[in-house]
């Protein structure tokens, strides 16, 4: 009976799951699961198509790690969102939404590279550490962030940047070679754009599970929960972004699991049960 | 009927169970987080440790102590605190030793940091020299004093003479020192470290040169004008051919030490930077030459003069030793065995190398040494982890006034050791994984058989609670035996020895249960039975149905049993007929024994 | 019969602690599992088993746990080849 049980909570938990990188539905370390259950927990409203964005001035979008281009019109649609006043964090390593910032009006550009740096955290070369630069709310109260295989930016104003001892790791020994100079590098930018300020982050593995249980004091999980909480509304892109990856299955398992009468029939469904074990046992004894 | 589906399909379960460890069984780590280390995006966190300590923050603070060092040690130089002097220079050494470890700690054997060490490096053998050379000059002062009261214009003319050599030599410090200055100060205006302390190094430090060279110039106009030439009974003359020479030229110097007598050969001493090198015969003639090889001499001035007894003295000579560049051949390496064979030469343009230290390297980290033999060449053999390595070789020209090199950088891959139990060919080529693998697998089997065959402890049983009569008969079973089969009489043996202990209605039970007891023990002899006191009267039937007492023997245990658990009074009829049973019995075991 | 289900149910609950702890630790190596089942599974017929008697269901336990020492004494080999080949 137990047994059967454990086999039923374990094949639930692998229908309901995935592996792919960056999804939500992923409880591994490369998926973003724990970030979205924050998330949920703070009433994020989740948006598939631009023409969801609520109008108004008092909201953060974030757009983590997308999987693919952004088509012209919802560019003009996300600029009038962040003209408005509202805020928009992007999160991404990808030359390829370069194309999104400058057609948002900034002059910020990813440089997607292999950026390390001799301040890490784990013994590793992509565990690259970055601290705060700039007087940005968003960095305010951190220390510093554990990054994992940054990319770097360039243009707008600093918001977290690596050390002066961080480089571009061109041939990808891991080493500082004669060619390869020291520098800072920016990973987090600001730049205001009409009444809205947008932020790219260069690293999306920052918000991944395994980031996350570096530990409460580190910045990742307080820069998570500042992104969360800067505006007072938070909406999430599910249309393009990688987090939202997943297969249908999964999805419906997750829809199931996740709405109210589902929970209320299975809360129902353990009482009765109970109620007839204990019923049982009664008129045996 | 229901069991056997469920047996089946439990053994298929277990079967596919078996197969799927056993498709495992080559690699039996299943997941581990090195094993999943992530793509391209992200590195998985989990399989890496915390860096310990915090070794970049070390860093800065180390560049911009080695920055600062140079200045108070020269400035200690300049003003004549050698005490001072040498605690810096001991200061200075080992923060130039912590920059070492820390920078072969942060992988940053190459490019910047690496070309600031390097400078640090030459600085630190630079301010040495000066530290050593500054002393001997201050003690030539000291001597010089001493020599001019006393009035020997021998030992005065031989100090001012090392006088020379050191004055040259610290303008060639100097020089050196200033080819350091861009990449310091480069280093570290760009970690927006102060660096006055540096700047103002420089400055003692040609301080210290102008005032030597003030010094040398006094002296050597004094020496000329006290020791003159003419009052001397022997004049020494020394000539230099090159000037200029590089690498494995030699020096050749000339000299003719007039007017020696003829019969009687004398011997010149020939000193190169103030430090004797030979002491030379002369020729008939008063003539003299020797032959210097320039092998480990720095390049740079170096002073050469000669001395005939102590007092006669040639002029100073000066050569100069240019640095010449090298190429450093790698041979691709071969593979052998998890070694790798490196094979080399070390050429200074088509001069061959002799007896330098090559470093193999592998990725930028030094795998091992070889040194090259009289014609350049070198041959090591290395051991590399397995995995890809990109490996190269370094010399790093040290004492030699040459310039480093390093080959080409080869990839090679060092396969795997094949591990695993299942009779590979290089397993079992080596006798000692044979013998451990053997052993093993003896002292496991051995273990195995051991707790299969294990006795378990016996555990005395426990005291019977009465004394049974059947026990009694077990005890003195053999005259039972005799007497049963003998007289027949039915139960005369037994019967007084249980009637002594029990009366009444527990007689007649008595007699029986000695009955069957005798009965039993005569059976399980004839059987040879271990344990024949565990049987029942039923298991007793059952055992004799291969002897011709089965009858007997089974129509005496069915009214024994009867008789025994019916728990009423048996009458005397049934008690014959159990009697007369078992006396049957007894005879035809008796029979047969006999 | 009440005892063979203890022993099966206190085998499964070792197994399945092992496991988890596994999980918990993010490594599943089949060496160190078969390591741990082996000593459960000796530790649990040692209990059932009485001093004067072995159950029935036992006698086929023994001949498991024997060529489960012998397959430990392979891992053993393997274990030290490994090291010596390092």
């Amino acid at each position: 009976m137990i047994l059967v049980l454990f086999g039923l909570v374990a094949v639930l938990s692998h229908l309901s799951s995935t592996t792919l990188e960056y999804s939500r539905y992923n409880p591994e370390w490369n998926g973003t699961s724990r970030l979205f259950q924050d998330m949920i927990e703070r009433d994020a409203l989740m948006i598939t198509r631009f023409h969801e964005l609520p109008a108004g001035g008092d909201s953060l979008l974030l757009v983590l790690a997308p999987g693919e281009e952004f088509a012209p019109d919802e560019i003009g649609l996300l600029r009038s969102f962040l003209e408005g006043g509202n805020t928009i964090v992007l999160v991404s390593d990808q030359e390829r939404e370069n194309l999104l910032i400058s057609g948002l009006g900034s002059t910020i550009r990813i440089h997607h590279a292999n950026l390390t740096s001799i301040d890490r955290y784990y013994d590793h070369p992509s565990s690259v550490l970055a601290f705060p630069a700039g007087q940005d709310p968003l960095g305010a109260g951190i220390s510093r962030i554990v990054l994992n295989n940054p990319s770097y930016l360039e243009g707008g104003e600093p918001v977290f940047a690596s050390s002066i001892l961080s480089w571009v790791d061109a041939d990808g020994d891991s080493r500082l070679s004669r060619e390869e100079t020291l520098q800072r590098f920016t990973v987090i930018a600001a730049d205001r754009v009409g009444d809205g300020v947008l932020y790219v982050i260069a690293d999306p593995s920052i918000f991944i599970n395994g980031m996350r249980e570096i530990g409460m004091d580190e910045g990742n999980y307080a820069l998570a929960r500042q992104i969360i909480s800067a505006r007072p509304r938070f909406i999430v892109e599910q249309g393009h972004s990688r987090t939202a990856h997943a297969p249908e299955a999964i999805r419906v398992v997750n829809l199931v699991r996740e709405s109210t009468i589902t929970k209320m029939a299975v809360i129902t469904l353990i009482f009765l049960a109970g109620s007839i074990l204990v019923i049982k046992r009664r008129e045996e004894t | 009927m229901r069991r056997i589906p469920a047996l089946l399909a439990s053994g298929i379960l277990i079967l596919a169970c078996l197969l799927l460890i056993g498709l495992q069984a080559g690699s039996p780590l299943l997941y581990s987080p090195l094993s999943d280390p992530g793509g391209g995006d992200h590195a998985n966190p989990a399989a890496f440790e915390r860096v310990r300590g915090d070794r970049a923050a070390q860093l800065l603070p180390l560049i911009s102590d080695l920055l600062d060092s140079p200045g108070s040690l020269v400035l200690n130089i300049r003003s004549g605190d050698f005490e001072y002097a040498a605690r810096d220079l001991q200061e200075y050494r080992q923060v130039s030793r912590n920059l070492d470890s820390l920078v072969i700690n942060l992988d940053m054997t190459e490019g910047e940091i690496t070309e600031f060490r390097k400078a640090n490096q030459q600085n630190l053998a630079i301010l040495t020299e000066l530290f050593n050379g500054t002393g001997r000059w201050n003690e030539l002062q000291t001597l010089e004093i001493r020599y001019r009261d006393s009035g020997d214009s021998q030992m005065l003319t031989t100090i001012t003479y090392e006088g020379e050599a050191l004055r040259r030599r610290i303008q060639d410090l100097y020089r050196d020192y200033l080819e350091q200055d861009q990449v310091m100060r480069g280093t570290g205006e760009k970690f927006g470290l102060d660096t006055t302390g540096y700047a103002q190094s420089v400055v003692d430090f040609r301080e210290i040169v102008s005032r030597i060279d003030r010094d040398q110039h006094e002296k050597m106009t004094t020496l000329q004008t006290t020791v003159t030439p003419g009052t001397r009974p022997y004049r020494l003359t020394l000539g230099i051919e090159r000037q200029r020479v590089s690498y494995l030229d030699t020096v050749n110097l000339e000299g003719l030490l007039w007017e020696h007598r003829k019969d009687h050969p004398d011997e010149v001493d020939l000193f190169i930077d103030s430090r004797k090198v030979a002491s030379i015969p002369t020729k008939p003639d008063g003539s003299f030459s020797y032959s210097h090889l320039v092998e480990h001499d720095r390049a740079g001035t170096h002073t050469v003069f000669a001395a005939y007894s102590g007092s006669v003295f040639s002029e100073i000579r000066t050569f100069f030793v240019e640095t010449s560049g090298t190429s450093l051949e790698l041979n691709p390496p071969s593979l052998h065995d998890r070694r790798v064979g490196f094979e080399g030469v070390l050429l200074a343009g088509s001069t061959p190398v002799r007896f330098a230290p090559i470093e193999i390297l592998a990725e930028g980290k030094r795998a091992g040494m070889a040194h090259t033999g009289e014609d350049g060449t070198f041959s090591a053999d290395v051991k590399l982890s397995p995995g890809n390595h990109k490996v190269n070789a370094f010399f790093s020209a040290d004492t030699f006034p040459l310039i480093f090199s390093e080959s080409a950088t080869f990839e090679i891959f060092v396969p795997e050791p094949s591990p695993g139990i299942a009779g590979e060919d290089g397993l079992l080529a080596n006798p000692l994984y044979a013998a451990i693998l053997a052993a093993s697998l003896c002292a496991s089997g051995v273990g195995a058989f051991l707790y299969l065959r294990r006795q378990r402890p016996e555990i005395p049983l426990p005291s019977p609670v009465f004394h049974l009569p059947g026990e009694n008969a077990a005890k003195d079973s053999d005259d039972e035996d005799l007497r049963l089969s003998d007289d027949g009489g039915p139960v005369a043996g037994v019967v007084p020895s249980a009637g002594e202990t029990y009366a009444g209605d527990t007689e007649l039970v008595g007699d029986l249960s000695c009955l069957f007891s005798a009965l039993r023990l005569a059976v399980g002899r004839r059987l040879t039975l271990l344990y024949p006191l565990s049987l029942t009267p039923r298991e007793l039937c059952a055992m004799c149905r291969e002897l011709p007492i089965r009858a007997a023997v089974c129509r005496f245990a069915k009214s024994y049993e009867r008789a025994q658990y019916s728990g009423v009074s048996v009458p005397d009829n049934e008690r014959d007929m159990i009697a007369g049973a078992a006396r049957s019995a007894m005879e035809g075991l008796g029979g047969i024994d006999h | 019969m009440m005892k063979k289900h203890l022993a099966i149910s206190a085998l499964a609950g070792w197994v399945l602690l092992v496991t988890g702890f596994m999980i918990l630790a993010r490594t599943l190596d089949l060496e160190i599992f078969f390591v741990l089942w082996l000593i459960g599974i000796l530790v649990i017929v040692e209990l059932v088993s009485d001093h004067a008697a072995t159950p029935r269901y036992l006698r086929f336990q023994r001949l498991v746990i024997a060529s489960g020492v012998i397959l430990f004494g392979a891992i053993v080999a393997r274990k030290i080849l490994e090291i010596l080949a390092r």
